[in-house]
């Protein structure tokens, strides 16, 4: 499982694709890449659909799926990969450390009049 | 000639005609005695039903007849066998030397790799931007 929270997000998630014996292969079209769960996890493909960002939206836990098609002719054979769970929790709300006092500019105090009597 | 390709389908469609052969008959008959208008609407439909279904029963078995002499054509043509043709030696040795040149052609190609297995790196985790 992998564990982050709603502050952070994957900027540089990448697709490896090989065939039986480990060597890299091309699929046909654009990769699609979804969210198990949309409200937790949303993922942004590039347009070649080779990489994307995913970001975080709200606690919980939910995976990603890409699906591409393998077959380079005219047929459809689908490969699907999928991430590990990714659980991502509540970022701590951030806490006051420091505070400032601002004096603001010194003044002269009004005149003391006295009342005399007549 | 071969054998009929379905003789339980020319029985059973044979069968319905005995039925049906008698009843336009009958109904024909029936439309020149003196019966009246509504009756004689009756009739008539009938009549024209079941010539309709006549018609098709007979171009059913008329496919069946087709069939079978499509068949017998076959059994006279000499199938289902189909031997190899014997060649000189000379054509023969030609086209084993074509043969030879279209392997070797093909072995300038490789199968293109087949994508068996997708991969997701996630990376490591960052701060969104501005958090």
């Amino acid at each position: 499982m992998a564990d982050i929270t709603t502050a952070q997000w994957y900027p540089n998630v990448t697709l490896t694709i090989v065939d039986d014996a480990g060597n890299a292969a091309a699929v046909d079209g654009v990769p699609v890449w979804a969210s198990s769960d949309e409200t937790i996890l949303v993922a942004t493909p590039a347009a070649d659909g080779m990489s994307a960002t995913i970001n975080t939206v709200a606690a919980g836990t939910a995976r990603v799926t890409v699906t591409a098609d393998a077959d380079l002719g005219a047929g459809t054979v689908t490969i699907t990969g999928v991430t590990e769970d990714i659980n991502v929790t509540l970022a701590p709300s951030p806490q006051a450390s420091v505070m400032t006092l601002s004096l603001g500019t010194p003044e002269d105090k009004a005149p003391v009049v006295t009342p005399t009597t007549p | 000639m071969a054998d009929d390709v379905n003789p339980a389908l020319r029985a059973e469609l044979d069968a319905a005609i005995a039925v049906i052969d008698p009843q336009i008959r009958g109904l024909h008959d029936i439309a020149v005695v003196s019966i009246t208008t509504n009756l004689l609407i009756e009739v008539n439909k009938e009549i024209s039903d079941r010539e309709r279904r006549r018609v098709l029963l007979q171009n059913a078995i008329n496919c069946l007849n087709a069939a079978n002499e499509a068949m017998t054509a076959l059994e006279h043509d000499g199938y289902p066998e189909l031997p190899p043709e014997q060649l000189s030696s000379t054509n023969y040795a030609e086209l084993q030397g074509q043969s030879s040149d279209f392997d070797a052609a093909i072995g300038v190609f490789v199968p293109e790799a087949k994508a068996a297995t997708v991969s997701i790196g996630l990376g490591n985790p960052e701060d969104k931007p501005g958090e």
